[in-house]
């Protein structure tokens, strides 16, 4: 068997590079190795939000086309994935804080159209009454942001995918990359050699393993997060939010479009483990930050639990393309962070560009794995959860 | 409790609502069907009182949302309305051309927002209470489930150590399958002050919630609080859960196994079910006989073939109709009557008004009779209770200390019962404390009994966990035959009671985007995402999925289901200790 190219990980950031390759070349042989079923890493365990901000010029610049993509998927996939942009509303406690807002808002989201709105406590409180915001110092809104039924990207991509011919395999997991000489030669799966001349890794958290496997580096380090719903209740949270407080730890909470409540906390942090399980760690600390910030929510009843892996890089960007010094034919796209799914379509777009036509669209320039090697990180912070 | 009588329990919402003709309102639009009816009934009747008669959850309050929904089932209009979005959230939905269209989209998604009688969270709490504390059990056995099985092995495991603590689901005393067919029969009330004097705890109303990671927990669903549990061995002795047969018209319940019939009149109160037709077969149908002659209720009960004996004089005893040799079994609905249409091979024909129509279990020698009542697909339990035995799979199966006990006492003779579960007591006792040298009966010769003498019915509780793991305790399962079911049309029937997934979303998923995984058919139809997260669902959709696709179960899978078994309050997690 010979492939043209052959996509190691059936996540959404897989499918979305194979839906672009073949809606640009139709007639290139691609397949997709899954080694469970497509969507069994963290692209249909996330928790489906879209935002365009960010802290860093490039992520900002990507998020914001990626978006654009994302909103159009349903009238070009004809799958709808239900697209409500209710926006993020951030909830900022100490000073330090506040003013990098400020400048950010200045020097970077007003520059691109998506400047945010500053609320002060009394606004915050009038406008969300539901809301327990204790000694808040500001509230920031983003209009852009919101979600996106996450289950209905991925397969949007692979149904679109598999239409043309595209081929997908699940419970086959790439077990080596092959190198031959400086070139790439395909992978191993079930112990048979699979021939492809280019072979591109997004495998989610798994990418590190894979490309140590051949001596490649990547300063990728997974962490399992938890999330949970709570029983339906009509829909009074309208945008996702984000409570700043020091011992909140990173909580997020929002409402999907089934009145579900969800969200989680930042804590405790697992990492490097793939089994998907939960804790009463996080049940817990979840059940006590959120109550105080939405107390109405203290009588309402946990539904369902689970977890998946953020995969976050030193400068919490991701990473796409090739480095130079690698065997020709290799690429990646992973590394992203806990945002890669509202990433997913800019990223198959360029990727694809990349690919076939060796083009490096300035977007994508920043979040070369060379960047490592010369020193030139992202100066990315904002990771939610 | 102390030996008197249980107490009798209040009715909970959905009953009464059933009772009064009206629909379930529980938790969107779309549930209009008593959607696990074990689940509602079961949550506890304190937590879900009559608010003007229809609300759901006592903490949740839209005063305006249900008078305008009460107004609307009085016009008569209530069905209508809420059919026409009954596979909204499932797979059908999203796919419609319609929605496309932008305008359209956002003018329904506002339209459901309106109609959804999702009540708003009660916005008067106050940040400042404290929460429920946490309970925390240190003990050497923990035995899950209050039922004969339970009770048997606690007083076996007694005679070794009075570290032992029980927990019962239920809110008021023990007895499980035992209690609900007989009341509260002597054996169990000798069994439970026997226990009781031993200084060994049964906690009531306490459901255990599943395997989280770093804890065992359980949830004291009346006082809202979490248990810790901290035990060297965990006994598993639930029982069956029954799983919803697949019956055309069945969205309300007509049609369900004795174990529910039973459930629903003895133990929730359940006054509406006057008459019926229960399929005979096996087991202990006096028993239960008794209990709704008891009770009231007008019974006729068919039989494919001749009664056995056995049912025969019990029958004629009490004057109980009874048809033999039945041939064809017909039904139809109007609104409210449904009518039974029954004939025999000896020309007789009956023509019934029902409330009901029970069946023994499925492997019972009357199956042909349930097939004429055009089931599609019809499974009664598994193993294991309502406790996601996957995730006993791996590691945690072996080596910690967890066993499985009992099988399903609606089936078995109290006798056979409290026999295995005295083995198996004894197995338990020589693994968990590590006696070499222990007495122990040949368990695997127990276990081989019970399989070789209800193959089929063991079949049917095991299947689904198979699908789980390749534990050696499930390698006797015959892929290839798996147990036999009833073929019938695709029709709209419903899959998950809780998504409103119908059986052609199922084969709409598969025909149209080749999808026959449980994972995908998850995420697509959403499938098992509500309250029984697949416990309920999964079975029957694995059968129509092995069914349309022929692929074998272990590759369709089943998905996980995990913390928690019963939903637990946020406040009762945030009373948990750091
Ligand atoms: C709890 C949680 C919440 C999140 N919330 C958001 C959010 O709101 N918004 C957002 O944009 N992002 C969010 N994310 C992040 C987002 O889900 C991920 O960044 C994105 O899904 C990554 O997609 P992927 O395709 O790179 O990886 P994955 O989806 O993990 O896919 C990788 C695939 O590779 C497969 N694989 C692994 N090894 C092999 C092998 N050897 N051979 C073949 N296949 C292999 C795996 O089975 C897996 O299916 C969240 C993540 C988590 C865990």
């Amino acid at each position: 068997m010979k492939y043209d190219i052959i996509i190691v990980g059936g996540g959404v950031i897989g499918l979305s590079i194979a839906y672009y390759l073949k809606k640009e070349s139709p007639s290139m042989k691609i397949a997709v190795y899954e080694a469970k079923y497509i969507g069994y890493g963290a692209s249909t365990r996330n928790g489906s939000h879209i935002r365009v901000h960010f802290w860093s010029e490039p992520n900002v610049v990507f998020a914001i086309k990626s978006r654009k993509l994302m909103l159009s998927l349903g009238s070009e996939t004809g799958w709808n994935p239900i697209p409500y942009i209710g926006g993020y509303l951030w909830l900022i406690y100490d000073e330090e804080t506040y003013q990098t807002y400020r400048s950010t808002d200045k020097d970077i989201w007003k520059k691109y159209g998506v400047g945010v709105e500053f609320m002060d406590p009394s606004e915050v409180v009038e406008k969300y009454p539901y809301l327990n915001v204790g000694r808040l110092i500001a509230g920031v809104f983003g209009r852009e942001d919101g979600k996106i039924h996450h289950d209905f990207v991925t397969y949007a991509y692979a149904h679109k995918f598999m239409e043309k011919k595209g081929i997908i395999n699940e419970y086959t997991p790439v077990q080596k990359i092959l190198i031959d000489g400086n070139r790439v030669k395909g992978v191993i799966v079930s112990g048979k050699t699979i021939e492809a001349r280019k072979v591109v890794i997004a495998a989610g958290a798994w990418s590190k393993r894979i490309m140590k496997d051949i001596g490649i580096d990547l300063p990728l380090t997974p962490a399992r997060k938890e999330l949970s719903v709570l029983e339906p209740v009509k829909f009074f949270i309208k945008p996702l939010i984000i409570d700043m407080r020091e011992d909140s730890r990173g909580l997020y909470v929002c409402q999907t479009p089934r009145g579900e409540v969800m969200g989680s906390v930042d804590y405790p942090e697992i990492r490097g483990t793939y089994e998907f399980n939960n804790t009463l760690k996080y049940l817990s600390t979840y059940a006590k930050a959120v109550t105080r910030l939405i107390p109405s929510l203290r009588k309402l009843r946990v539904l369902r639990v689970w977890s998946g892996d953020y995969n976050i890089s030193i400068d919490h960007s991701h990473i796409m393309g090739r480095d130079e010094e690698w065997p020709e034919g290799l690429y990646v796209a992973t590394g992203y962070s806990g945002h890669g799914f509202m990433m997913a379509p800019y990223t198959g777009y360029l990727m694809s560009k990349y690919i076939l036509n060796d083009y490096i669209h300035r977007d994508m320039e920043p979040f070369l794995p060379n960047r490592f090697r010369e020193g030139k990180l992202i100066k990315e912070v904002m990771v939610i959860g | 409790m102390d030996g008197d009588e249980p107490e009798p329990q209040s009715r909970p919402l959905s009953v009464k609502l059933l009772e009064d003709g009206i629909y379930i309102l529980s938790k969107s639009f779309k549930f209009k069907r008593p959607r696990g009816v074990r689940n509602l009934a079961w949550w506890g009747s304190e937590r879900i009182e009559l608010k003007n008669g229809y609300n759901i959850n006592p903490n949740i309050v839209d005063e305006k949302l249900i008078n305008e929904i009460v107004k609307i089932k009085k016009l008569g209009l209530s069905s209508k309305l809420i059919w026409s979005f009954r596979d909204s959230l499932g797979a059908g939905f999203y796919h419609k051309k319609i929605f496309r269209n932008k305008l359209v989209w956002s003018l329904f998604t506002k339209m459901i927002n309106k109609f959804l009688p999702y009540p708003y969270p009660d916005m008067s709490q106050s940040p400042n209470t404290t929460y429920p504390l946490q309970i925390n059990i240190d003990s050497k056995f923990l035995i899950i489930g209050g039922g004969i099985s339970g009770l048997k092995i606690a007083d076996e495991l007694s005679k070794e150590t009075r570290s032992i603590v029980i927990l019962e689901g239920e809110k008021y005393g023990v007895g499980g399958y035992a209690s609900l067919l007989n009341g509260w029969p002597k054996k169990i009330q000798t069994l439970y002050n026997k226990l009781r004097r031993k200084g060994i705890k049964v906690i009531n109303a306490a459901v255990f919630q599943g395997f989280l990671e770093d804890a065992y927990i359980a949830y004291k669903y009346d006082t809202e609080q979490t248990i810790k549990i901290d035990a060297d061995a965990i006994i598993i002795a639930t029982g069956g859960y029954e799983i919803p047969p697949l019956f055309e018209n069945n969205d309300l319940p007509f049609i369900f196994s004795l174990t529910t019939l039973l459930k629903l009149i003895n133990k929730y109160g359940y006054t509406r079910l006057r008459k019926g037709v229960i399929i005979g077969g096996m087991g202990d149908l006096d028993k239960a006989l008794d209990t709704l002659i008891e009770k009231g209720v007008n019974i006729t009960v068919i039989y494919r073939n001749q009664a056995p004996q056995k049912d025969r004089e019990y029958l004629d005893k009490h004057g109980i109709n009874y048809v033999e040799e039945v041939e064809k079994i017909r039904t139809s609905d109007t609104l409210r009557v449904k009518k039974l249409l029954i004939h025999s091979s000896r020309g007789e024909k009956l023509n019934l008004d029902v409330d009901f129509v029970a069946y023994t279990p499925i492997v019972s020698p009357d199956k042909e009779v349930v097939a004429q009542l055009n089931p599609k697909y019809v499974f009664d339990t598994r193993l294991g209770g309502y406790i996601p035995l996957h995730n006993l799979s791996g590691e945690i199966f072996r080596d910690k200390n967890i066993y499985l006990s009992g099988i399903s006492g609606g089936y078995f003779p109290i006798d056979t019962i409290e026999k295995y579960a005295a083995i198996q007591a004894r197995y338990i006792i020589s693994k968990a404390l590590n006696y070499e040298n222990y007495d122990i009966y040949d368990f695997a010769d127990a276990f081989n009994e019970i399989k070789s003498r209800y193959k089929e019915l063991y079949q049917a509780y095991v299947m689904m966990d198979a699908a789980y793991q390749d534990s050696k305790v499930y390698e006797y399962i015959d892929w290839e035959n798996p147990p036999t079911l009833f073929e019938g049309d695709a029709s709209s029937i419903f899959v998950c009671h809780d998504m409103d997934v119908l059986y052609k979303d199922i084969v709409r998923s598969y025909k149209e985007l080749g999808m026959w995984r449980m994972e995908h058919i998850k995420r697509y139809t959403g499938l098992g995402t509500g309250v029984c997260q697949g416990r309920d669902c999964q079975l029957n959709a694995a059968i129509i999925l092995n069914r349309i696709s022929g692929k074998k179960f272990l590759e369709i899978g089943i998905f996980r289901s995990r913390y928690p078994v019963m939903p637990q309050t946020l406040e009762s997690l945030a009373g948990v200790e750091e």
